[in-house]
């Protein structure tokens, strides 16, 4: 859930940002410095929480099309949890 | 009609609530002022809706036939009786806007419906009969509504139409006679038990005949001369019509042949079939590349898109992940193609392609949902065209002609080519204006309204991206 | 944490904001979504959207060519995300049972006992893989797309998109195909040493700041691109291939931080003077001391000085591969020489010197606290693994050695 929730967030307050009219160019600037510090605080707690030796952590499988077993599945590993920095 | 064993009229109950609203439509039409024929548009969009919504539940039934076996129920021409009324709708929609006050704006609301009941007999025909009766019922509407410009181009259009179809027409009898006379019998299943012993050149002549009949009004090469012309030359919301509807149940007929009668003959059914379609892709790439106006450009989308829709009716027989592929790219297909011919009305002034950059460059919302719909045709994930062509691709591959889904590929590549030609001006255009951030009012209310269409169809494009599991298990 | 840097750099005025946040925040979505995915058609789905909003970012607030160079790389990296689709559906075909699911692919890698798709699948995969890390000869929708780009979407572009490419190699491509990956390393090592020495030599012949950056870009991304081949070199023993598995990362990390850096540097020499050009700028280091500084740490970086991360990462990347492919580290260490070179000179000619400024700008302004903050927390944290490594190979360290022991079956 969590994941969900660092993978989707900022798409969803972008969403936001150009859906809402007459929203004024600060408020927009600095919400999107607060989304992406959300997230880099976000991404930090799941790095702090990640135990190194314990494989796939944090994960999230929700099917798609069943048929051919493609699934909405986002976990947290090692490697992305780097490139994430 | 009595004591045959499965008669089931309420089988025929969405193509009764076509009928009918066609029917009440007219003479409703008759009996009203010039000035208030928007109620037969009312009418004519209900008796869709009401026909997807009566075809909607029989999807997920086994598949069955009724009517001594000439008509079939079953997930594939349920899908083409969901999805064509649907799209129809939507044509009506567009096509208020276009015809308002015109002279003959009751018959072409009329003629609409027609040929969405075409597009259902087609696609549920397991009998040749019953399939001649759908291609003329598909088709013969077609040729007024071709015509609806009277101008020349209109008339060029009108005329290429029909001189074309009659041609088919004639080629289609002369293949369903020749069936008749290789095998005895027109139903499809009791062909299919014959035909093996039947001699072989009636049996290709019929192939030829019908099948050559089915791919003119899909708009395939090599019968796809009408195609451009009719979408240059007519209001949009026609061109969208003619060129999404009937090819449903079109590809639907072909795939229930080469799965049915001809699934038994050896030899090159299915190559045959997938060589028209790389032929289709390519020209119909090839040719839009140049194109400098929407509508040409988009006619010559629909060539290369029947090209990927007639991959997995090549490989129809060899893998079972065929079907829901088509399945699900027809439909997908249907709401982005009708998307991108909103997007063209939405600027109706608009000759060429930055006129209509220009034109749009102060509603950046239509540009976003033009990107949507372009993209989509293109098939960029989460769009539903792209959960069509993965599938396509990989009934391709799984089905024993990978050189076809590689073809697919290159084709797609080059397909962005054009749709980046109409995407990048209006891209560019937006940025340079600055978007008025009040509400405009829409100069009047056609642009409006097909800007209305756009959204709705990028919207549901990409809905059916994401929700496309629930539609492939069904 | 380069997309909060990224947004502190726009803070200041920009157009049209809220189309510039949002597409941001989407093209953050689509880059944390690709690093989290599990699923190979969802990888897929925020690879390409990727694509669409960094061209949607190019075309609107880049500058010069901008809307040919968006449409380059549109179309070019378009291209290898179809051939990638292409390697997707043969990796699901080749699955028993018929998954897209990288967790089960990976457990029982498809194509086994087919050499030749496999080979086949891989080449696909590598295709649209290679297109977007972008390696040699791939690689030439990259300059033009950097120079183009504004400076912000260049950080990005170099920072985090790059890297969806070399994810994807260590992601898909070598724990769903081991045996292919094998027999192929020799291909990958090619390639990656070609990528660090081309990459190397036509950044030393640019007279631009931001093509110079772009092209050391290739450079790095090839040295991942080595240690990753290393990694299939089976007939070496797994200790130093896990070592070059570690580096790989640490080199993609390094990477991202460093060059995102310069470009954001490169960013305040557009604001100030509006040009890249070498000739147009010089002596810099006086009125803009700590712009002068900043650049040094970032450039000395980038060539591999000890104290900093790209250093672990070299460090690393060469002696694992020392060990597996002899020659090609030899040939690499070639290619750290060369970067040493340029970017020295670089320094030299910009920020010592006679001060030269391009027509019509009276006063170099130093970095401003914006700037300042967004640039300064990457460089620390580039010194943060350069003097701590351990905080960074903690956390890689037993993933590396999963990854050797993935591909070695």
């Amino acid at each position: 859930m969590l994941l969900s929730v660092v993978v989707l967030l900022p798409a969803v307050v972008g969403l936001v940002l150009v859906a809402v009219p007459r929203l004024p160019d600060a408020v927009a600037s600095w919400t999107w410095l607060a989304t992406t510090l959300v997230v880099a605080g976000l991404v930090a707690w799941t790095w702090w929480g990640f135990d190194p030796g314990g494989g796939v952590q944090y994960d999230v499988k929700v099917p798609w099309i069943p048929t051919v077993d493609a699934s909405y599945h986002v976990a947290s590993t090692a490697c992305p949890c780097r490139c994430w920095r | 009609m009595s004591g045959a064993p499965a008669e089931d009229p309420l089988a025929l109950l969405p193509e009764a609530a076509l009928l009918a609203g066609a029917v009440a439509g007219l003479l409703l039409g008759l009996w009203t002022p010039q000035s208030r024929q928007r109620r037969v548009a009312v009418v004519v969009v209900a008796a869709c809706l009401l026909s997807a919504a009566l075809a909607a539940p029989g999807l997920t039934d086994a598949a069955r036939t009724v009517f001594s076996g000439t008509w079939s129920v079953d997930a594939a021409a349920g899908t083409v009786r969901v999805v064509a009324p649907l799209a129809t709708a939507l044509a009506v929609v567009l096509l208020r806007a276009g015809v308002a006050g015109d002279a003959r704006e009751t018959e072409t609301y009329v003629l609409a419906t027609f040929v969405a009941l075409g597009a259902d007999v087609l696609a549920a025909s397991d009998d040749a009969l019953m399939l001649v009766a759908g291609f003329l019922l598909a088709s013969v509407p077609a040729y007024a509504l071709a015509g609806t410009r009277r101008d020349a181009r209109g008339t060029e259009a009108a005329l290429k139409y029909y001189l074309l179809s009659a041609l088919a027409g004639v080629v289609l009898l002369v293949g369903v006679v020749a069936l008749v006379l290789a095998t005895g019998t027109t139903s499809w299943a009791a062909v299919g038990e014959t035909i093996t012993t039947a001699p072989r050149a009636v049996v290709a002549l019929a192939a030829v005949g019908i099948a050559g009949a089915l791919l003119f009004t899909a708009g395939a090469v090599p019968v796809h001369f009408w195609v451009p012309d009719l979408a240059a030359g007519t209001p949009p919301a026609v061109a969208a019509l003619l060129t999404t509807v009937a090819k449903l149940g079109a590809l639907v007929a072909l795939w229930r042949l080469v799965t049915g009668p001809f699934a038994e003959v050896p030899g090159a059914a299915g190559t045959a079939v997938a060589v028209v379609a790389a032929a289709s892709m390519t020209l119909g790439n090839l040719a839009a590349l140049p194109q400098t106006e929407p509508r040409r450009l988009l006619g010559y989308s629909t060539i290369s898109q029947v090209g990927y829709l007639l991959m997995p009716v090549a490989v129809a027989g060899t893998t079972a992940l065929a079907e829901p592929a088509l399945l699900v790219y027809l439909a997908a297909y249907a709401v982005t193609n009708v998307g991108a011919f909103a997007a063209v009305a939405a600027v109706p002034q608009a000759g060429t392609l930055q006129e209509w950059a220009r034109g749009a460059a102060a509603r950046p919302w239509v540009v976003v949902s033009l990107l949507v719909c372009l993209l989509g045709l293109v098939g960029t994930p989460p769009t539903a065209v792209f959960v069509g062509k993965v599938a396509v691709f990989a009934a391709a591959a799984d089905g024993g002609a990978p050189w076809l889904a590689v073809v697919a590929v290159v084709n797609t590549l080059v397909s962005l080519a054009y749709y980046l030609r109409w995407i990048a001006p209006a891209v560019a255009a937006t940025w340079r204006r600055p978007p008025r951030t009040a509400p405009d009012a829409a100069p009047d209310a056609g642009p409006g309204v097909a800007a209305g269409v756009l959204h709705a169809c990028a919207a549901v494009s990409l809905v059916l991206g994401v929700a496309a599991g629930a539609a492939v298990a069904a | 944490m380069l997309f909060v840097a990224c947004a502190v750099w726009s803070l200041r005025a920009t157009a049209r904001p809220r189309t510039h946040a949002a597409l941001f925040l989407l093209l953050e979505t689509t880059c944390l979504g690709t690093f989290a995915a599990l699923d190979l058609i969802l990888f897929f789905l925020f690879f390409d959207l990727s694509i669409v909003a960094m061209y949607l970012v190019i075309s609107g607030w880049g500058h010069g060519d901008r809307q040919r160079s968006a449409l380059m790389f549109f179309l070019y990296t378009f291209l290898g995300s179809l051939a990638l689709l292409l390697g997707i559906i043969g990796l699901f075909l080749g699955s028993e049972p018929r998954t897209f699911d990288i967790v089960r692919l990976a457990a029982d890698p498809p194509w086994r006992d087919d050499p030749t798709t496999a080979g086949l699948v891989l080449l696909a995969v590598g295709i649209g893989l290679a297109v977007k890390t972008p390696t040699v000869p791939f690689h030439s929708w990259l300059p033009p797309a950097h120079t183009d780009a504004p400076a912000e979407g260049s950080a990005v572009l170099a920072g985090v998109l790059l890297k969806l490419g070399t994810y994807g190699f260590v992601r898909i491509a070598m724990p769903l195909l081991p045996d292919a990956w094998q027999r192929w390393a020799g291909v990958v090592i090619v390639v990656g040493v070609a990528g660090v020495l081309w990459g190397a030599l036509v950044a030393l012949a640019q007279t631009d700041v931001k093509r110079m950056i772009a092209y050391t870009s290739v450079n790095h991304m090839g040295y991942v691109l080595l240690s990753l081949g290393a990694v299939g070199y089976t007939t070496a023993e797994a200790g130093p291939r896990a070592v070059a598995a570690t580096g790989a990362v640490t080199q993609m990390v390094s990477h991202g931080l460093l060059t995102g850096a310069l470009f954001l540097l490169a960013g305040v020499l557009w604001s100030r003077g509006g040009t890249y050009a070498f000739d147009r700028w010089g002596g810099l280091a006086r009125p803009a001391p700590v712009l002068a500084t900043l650049l040094v740490v970032a450039a000395l970086g980038s060539l591999g000085l000890p104290g900093l991360s790209g250093f672990v990462a070299e460090f690393q990347v060469l002696s694992g591969s020392l060990a597996a492919v002899p020659v090609a580290a030899v040939v690499a260490v070639l290619g750290i020489l060369l970067t040493a070179g340029l970017l020295l000179r670089a320094l030299q000619r910009l920020l010592t010197g006679d001060q030269v400024r391009p027509g019509g700008v009276d006063h170099v302004g130093d970095v401003t606290t914006r700037e300042r903050l967004a640039v300064a927390p990457l460089l620390a944290l580039s010194v943060l693994v350069g003097l701590v490594p351990v905080v960074l190979l903690g956390v890689v360290g037993p993933a590396a050695n999963t990854l050797v022991e993935l591909t070695s079956r």
